[in-house]
């Protein structure tokens, strides 16, 4: 008998369907408050103040050159750099609210399957829903900064598009 | 979050809605705006001139958005010389307000995901439910000069 993980499934911004463990998202944002940091990517340009905390929100939707970027919502999600760490917090900008799934070994496919660049990147694993590929998000990934350097080194080069990196 | 239980002054600048923390070490004097004479046409960089003892001074202004600006806003009050070894320069700001930081005010290192090359940003701290944008004179220094070799 295969085994069965509850997530929560999400929409980004721009319209990327994926997944998190369901004890990393700590709450659903709904109209937030943004405060805008100068000087810092289109794609993640402000954060929120959440329970005492600075926490930076991430727009797909800019970072993959969707045209919906509008933030309706975040949720708020936990990470660790390390198990002895205490917890931080990155939110990432949704189109529809969070919906509750379970999903089984059966479900697992092959990471090479996602169709986007970005979203493969910052996955761990992935699984089939409705015959489409959803990654499932690697928090810690996320906020890395050999993936900040990824995208920097993207949008430094000479005439690149963040067309290409949705592709 | 950054915990430092040495208590040390810093300086919160205000610039059109904007808030940066300077040490306080970094800070040598505050003038009033009205020394401040006006370069506006001679370098689109630099806001003004301070006439000190060592020769003249640039003033730089900043929008609440970081940019440099070529003129002193209505809203500028105070020219805040700031200098670390060699680098000596000041800001315009609409004020000044000086803190004594302690471990109950929280400072994150800025997240990665908004990190950019030229950003003088080290630091988010929070006070009073404001971001303060944490620096210091040669972070600062670092930025204008990659505005001034149109890095940015």
């Amino acid at each position: 008998m295969s085994e069965i993980s509850r997530a929560w499934l999400l929409e980004a911004s721009g319209g990327m369907k994926f997944a998190v463990a369901e004890y990393e998202m700590i709450e659903y944002v709904i109209a937030p408050e943004l405060t805008s940091v100068p000087l810092t990517p289109e794609y993640c340009s402000s954060i929120i103040l959440w329970n005492d905390h600075m926490v930076p929100v991430v727009n797909f939707g800019i970072l993959t050159s969707e045209e919906s970027s509008h933030m309706h919502s975040v949720s708020v999600l936990a990470y660790q750099e390390n198990p002895q760490d205490d917890l931080k917090y990155i939110a990432i900008s949704l189109q529809q609210p969070p919906a509750k799934v379970s999903i089984s070994d059966d479900q697992a496919c092959d990471i090479q399957q996602i169709d986007n660049d970005i979203w493969r990147m910052l996955s761990i694993s992935c699984f089939t829903e409705q015959g489409i590929a959803v990654p499932i998000l690697g928090i810690k990934n996320l906020a890395s900064s050999e993936f900040s350097h990824e995208l920097n080194e993207f949008f430094n080069q000479a005439g690149q598009s963040t067309d290409t990196l949705a592709e | 979050m950054i915990s430092d239980n040495t208590k040390q002054s810093a300086a919160i600048l205000s610039i059109g809605g904007l808030k940066l923390i300077f040490p306080q070490s970094d800070i040598i004097s505050v003038d009033v705006v009205a020394d401040a004479i006006s370069t506006e046409n001679s370098n689109p960089l630099i806001a003004a001139v301070l006439n000190k003892p060592e020769g003249e001074l640039p003033v730089y202004a900043f929008s609440g958005e970081l940019q440099l600006q070529s003129s002193l806003t209505d809203e500028s009050r105070f020219c805040v010389c700031i200098k670390r070894h060699d680098v000596y320069y000041s800001l315009a700001c609409d004020g000044v307000e000086v803190i004594q930081l302690d471990s109950n005010i929280m400072q994150e290192l800025m997240p990665f995901i908004m990190k950019t090359d030229n950003s003088p940003v080290l630091k988010l701290m929070l006070y009073k439910q404001d971001v303060v944008l944490v620096v210091d004179a040669l972070s600062v220094n670092k930025y204008l000069q990659s505005v001034e070799n149109n890095d940015v």
